[in-house]
C-alpha cells in the first residue's frame, strides 16, 4: 500500500477512533464508578441526547453497552427535552456531558430537584461522585 | 581484414539496433507494469480506507441494542417526560443519578 493510502486510512480510523472515546469517556468512567457501588437499589437514570454535528442518531450498541450495569436505564432524548426541562435556553445552557447525584426522599416536580451533587465533564467529577455516594451512603447508615 | 570489419560494423550497427528496441520494449514493458503496481497499491487503499469509515460509521451508528439485564432504549419526548419523572419519583426512597451524554 502507498504511504498516502495508509496515512488516509489511517486518519480515518483515528477521527472515528477519538469520536468514539470522546462519545463514551463518560459512559465508561460511570460504568468503572458503577462496579465499584454496593448498593443494589441505586438508581441511574442516563439520557443520550444529540449535541454535536455527529449526533446523527441514537446511541449505537457500542455506545450503550458501556453502560452494563443493570441498574441502569438508558433513554434517547431526541429533542432534548430533558436539558430544556433543565434550563436550556440557548446553546450554552445545553445540558449535557453532566452527572448529578440526588439523595432519598428528593423529588421531580416540574424539572428534576436541586441535586446532592452536580458536575461536568462525566469524566472530570467521577471521582466527587464517588465521594457523594458514599457520603450519602455513611449519612443513611448513621440514621439507621 | 578490411572487408570484414566493413561488413562486420553494419552487422553490429544492425545488432545494436536490434538491441535498442528489444531494452525500449524491455523499459516500457517496466513502466508499464510500475504503473500497474501503483494503481493496484492505489485501489488497495481506496478499499482499505472505505472498509475503515465503513467500519467507523458501524461503531458510531449501528444498532441500538441495551445489554442483558437492562430495559429496551427508550424513546424520550415531550409526551412521556412525565413516565421519567415518575420512574425517578417512584424510586425516592433510594439513591438516584442522572447522567446526560452524547452518542458521540
Amino acid at each position: 500500500m502507498s504511504s498516502t493510502a495508509a496515512k488516509q486510512t489511517c486518519a480515518c480510523w483515528c477521527f472515528f477512533r477519538r469520536l468514539d472515546r470522546s462519545a463514551c469517556g463518560g459512559a465508561s468512567a460511570l460504568e468503572a464508578l458503577l462496579e465499584t457501588q454496593t448498593d443494589l437499589h441505586l438508581r441511574v437514570f442516563v439520557i443520550w441526547e444529540p449535541v454535536l454535528a455527529t449526533d446523527l442518531s441514537a446511541p449505537s450498541t457500542i455506545a450503550i453497552r458501556r453502560l452494563h450495569d443493570p441498574r441502569v436505564k438508558q433513554y434517547w432524548d431526541r429533542n432534548r427535552v430533558l436539558s430544556h426541562a433543565m434550563g436550556e435556553h440557548d446553546r450554552p445552557s445545553l445540558v449535557w456531558d453532566y452527572i448529578a447525584v440526588y439523595k432519598p426522599e428528593q423529588i421531580w416536580t416540574d424539572a428534576p430537584p436541586q441535586p446532592e451533587f452536580t458536575g461536568r465533564p462525566v469524566v472530570r467529577f467521577i471521582q466527587g461522585t464517588r465521594k457523594a455516594l458514599n457520603t450519602i451512603h455513611s449519612a443513611q447508615k448513621k440514621l439507621n | 581484414m578490411q572487408l570484414q570489419t566493413e561488413c562486420s560494423q553494419p552487422s553490429s550497427a544492425v545488432a545494436v539496433g536490434s538491441n535498442c528496441r528489444h531494452l525500449d520494449s524491455a523499459s516500457a514493458g517496466i513502466r508499464r507494469s510500475r504503473r500497474e503496481a501503483a494503481v493496484k497499491r492505489r485501489s488497495v487503499g481506496l478499499g482499505l480506507a472505505a472498509l475503515a469509515i465503513f467500519a467507523g460509521l458501524f461503531s458510531l451508528y449501528g444498532g441500538h441494542q441495551t445489554p442483558t439485564g437492562q430495559a429496551p432504549l427508550a424513546d424520550l419526548n415531550a409526551a412521556n417526560l412525565s413516565e421519567l419523572k415518575n420512574e425517578f419519583n417512584g424510586s425516592q426512597a433510594n439513591v438516584r443519578m442522572l447522567v446526560l451524554l452524547s452518542p458521540t
